[in-house]
């Protein structure tokens, strides 16, 4: 039988040897939030994220869901919805933010603080002011804006989910209606040592773009080949890790980490 | 037929199989033919298709890449190694008696109590997990037992992930000094063109094992339970080459580390310099546990010490260094030069032998800050709710990310599980200089040589006679 959505305990127990765990507290309490969460806002598929680190000690939990994805424009849409929580058991919608807002987003380094009240200020040169003239005396008045937190939280979390998101190459098919459902015939990769084997979840199922297409060097995989796991980890964004076990044919993945992309790659390599 | 003289030849020649797909003439009118008969269709001979369909729709099983993939070979050797550390260590069997060989008595060693470490980490969310826990515990206490390896001390100093595979780090100390022997030797620095700056400054030696960067020893396995490989000691150059580098780990020990300025030595050089940075800014103790005794310069704990109370843990003041800083010049304790006698002391040594950093036992409070006023430390803690009395506390460590400690009641321990990497702004270096072209004005002459002149004849007849 093929998995229709990914086993959050299978999920941490694959990963616990890259170091993506979540505290006990909260593994316990993820077991009875996530069904009341599923039920709550009514989505087919709910499941654990990743967690993105915090100042204070406060990890955001970040946990994914969503009803339909469809094929649309060559590539398949999942209507996701992204909910965060401190403390695993009490969950907060994680709202989309508008382009403009996710461009300035980006402009903000570092962590995040932890503290969801938490407002960013952000100035930008005024558009629409006045040449500066060197008689004027007054100064130009930069714009100031107030970034929320959650909006830097929501713009990470969609940066790193554009970027990885990593299926098994043919777990997924389309229906007569254009959907992208689970495939229940999926018979497992071939190859679970090569990146071939993988794909990103919007990439349409049965259009050929895997892992290896994107840019050189930044995944990497490991397979043992007796137990049958692989583990996939991004080098992009440090702290993704996805597996796949060909035994079982389940696969899943998590995030752990501060949400920043690793620019510093093509040094490293 | 005038063409071909014989039956034999005729069939000969039909025979040719063509060189694109390997059928021939004389396959091909015996498929047409068959097909006709099979087929029957009315007006065969106007068909002309008939002739292409039979062709076209031949299947050709030709030798391609199989429908069902070869797997890779199974190896069981590592998950083997994993089950060999589980129960008591089987003994080989002595061929003449049919008897278990006697076992050396194991030997005895220095822990922290690895299962209590790995079930404080779990609860706060770091580390490895609670099952690989158990998995490393026995793996460490597997090395400690080992008579032949005889170490006084062992801990499990963390994680690094690698592009290939990865390696689990443990730190041992050795009870005899005649383990310097069987060191290998550090690698004779290797001069490397281009470092500019190391070629000229003197030579600084490497720290003796046992002092300072080479306190402990470090064996790395990519898998518990699978062979132990023991790092070289670390010297200074390395310490300094690697800290102008940024670099992912492979996972292979005898890999290049292949970057710009050149890392003197191999993978398991840099993971050493490595390991020597991250352990001299992370591996942390609570305060007040640890007392430096004056004479002997080593660390005593305390018989009496009464552990913080819980969230307690997550505060910087809680915890203190155990391990001496690592100065810029890549060892510990400075070396100083020979001051000569008409030097004057500020002005003969150079920056990297005047530095002082922090005492041994420094709070972590003290640590330098991030950019942007950011503690280099941030609290976790186990529970979310602070009314949970018996609960962990700990920190985790903003400049290498991956480096946690964390303490519940009297069980404390601190572990990395990363990517060997620094969280500080990397600026690679520019390349050197382009070199210089040669002065001209040193060049005796810029035209061809000039043909040697012939001695003449006659000095040649002199010395004949």
């Amino acid at each position: 039988m093929v998995q229709l959505e990914p086993n959050i305990t299978l999920v941490l127990k694959h990963l616990a040897s890259c170091g993506a765990v979540v505290s006990a507290e909260q593994q316990a309490a993820l077991d009875h939030s996530i069904p009341i969460k599923r039920i709550e806002a009514g989505l087919r598929s709910l499941t654990l994220w990743g967690r993105l680190t915090t100042l204070n000690g406060k990890d955001y939990l970040v946990a994914e869901g969503y009803n339909v994805a469809s094929s649309k424009e060559g590539a398949a849409v999942y209507e996701t919805k992204y909910f965060y929580s401190q403390d695993g058991a009490r969950w907060s919608d994680l709202q989309p933010v508008d382009s403009e807002t996710a461009t300035r987003c980006a402009r903000i380094k570092g962590m995040l603080s932890g503290d969801p009240a938490k407002n960013y200020e952000l100035e930008e040169k005024d558009p629409n002011a006045p040449e500066p003239s060197p008689e004027a005396e007054e100064e130009v008045k930069p714009l100031v804006f107030q970034i929320p937190e959650l909006a830097v939280l929501r713009c990470r979390v969609d940066a790193i989910a554009t970027a990885t998101s990593v299926i098994p190459t043919d777990s997924t098919i389309l229906n007569a209606a254009s959907q992208v459902v689970p495939n229940r015939l999926f018979a497992g990769a071939a190859y679970p040592e090569k990146l071939e084997s993988y794909q990103h979840r919007f990439s349409l199922p049965g259009s050929g773009v895997t892992l290896s297409q994107d840019l050189r060097g930044t995944w990497a995989v490991q397979y043992d080949a007796f137990k049958g796991v692989a583990q996939v980890r991004s080098l992009l964004f440090p702290g993704y890790f996805f597996y796949y076990a060909a035994n079982e044919l389940t696969w899943g993945s998590l995030y752990v980490g501060d949400g920043l992309r690793n620019n510093d790659l093509i040094f490293m390599l | 037929m005038a063409a071909v003289d014989s039956v034999a030849q005729a069939l000969a020649y039909l025979q040719v199989h063509s060189p694109q797909d390997g059928t021939s003439m004389y396959d091909h009118l015996v498929k047409l033919v068959s097909k006709v008969l099979e087929d029957q269709p009315k007006n065969a001979v106007d068909l002309l298709e008939t002739s292409l369909l039979v062709k076209k729709s031949t299947f050709d099983p030709k030798e391609s890449s199989p429908l069902v993939p070869i797997p890779v070979a199974p190896d069981a050797t590592q998950t083997q190694a994993a089950v060999s550390i589980f129960g008591d260590p089987e003994l080989p069997i002595n061929p003449a008696t049919g008897e278990p060989v006697p076992a050396d008595p194991p030997n005895e060693f220095e822990a922290e109590n690895m299962l209590g470490a790995a079930a404080v980490l779990d609860c706060l969310g770091v580390g490895l997990g609670r099952e690989l826990g158990v998995n490393i515990a026995l793996a460490a206490k597997r090395i400690g037992e080992d008579p032949k390896l005889a170490v006084r001390s062992v801990r499990f100093f963390g994680k690094f992930l690698g592009l290939y595979s990865d390696y689990f780090v443990f730190e041992v100390a050795f009870k005899k000094e005649a383990a310097k022997e069987a060191a290998p030797a550090a690698p004779a620095p290797e001069r490397v063109e281009g470092e500019a700056a190391s070629s000229s400054a003197p030579e600084v030696p490497v720290e003796e094992p046992g002092k300072g960067a080479n306190k402990f020893t470090y064996l790395v396995c990519s898998s518990l339970g699978g062979p132990l490989t023991r790092l070289p000691d670390v010297t200074p150059a390395q310490v300094k080459a690697s800290r102008r580098i940024k670099k992912l780990l492979t996972g292979r020990l005898t890999s290049h580390v292949s970057t710009y300025p050149a890392f003197p030595g191999n993978e398991a050089n840099y993971l050493r310099a490595l390991i020597a940075r991250i352990s001299a800014a992370t591996v942390v103790a609570p305060s007040d546990l640890f007392s430096l005794n004056d004479e002997t310069g080593e660390l005593e704990r305390a018989e009496d010490w009464e552990p913080p109370a819980g969230r307690e843990m997550a505060a910087p003041t809680a915890w203190v260094h155990v391990r001496p800083h690592l100065k810029s010049q890549g060892r510990c304790e400075v070396h100083k030069r020979e001051l000569p006698e008409d030097a004057d002391e500020d002005e003969f040594y150079n920056e990297d032998e005047l530095e002082e950093g922090p005492d041994l036992l420094a709070a972590l409070e003290e640590d330098a800050q991030l950019p942007g006023e950011q503690a280099a430390w941030t609290p976790i803690y186990s529970s979310a709710s602070e009314a949970v009395k018996t609960q962990a506390g700990g920190l985790r460590s903003l400049v290498w990310p991956g480096a946690v400690c964390g303490g519940r009641g009297s069980e404390w321990t601190c572990v990395y599980v990363g990517w060997g990497v620094k969280n500080a702004p990397f600026v690679p270096l520019p390349p050197p200089p382009v070199a210089q072209e040669f002065a001209w004005g040193e060049v005796e002459t810029q035209e061809l040589e000039l043909k040697p002149a012939p001695p003449p004849p006659e000095e040649e007849a002199e010395a004949d006679e």
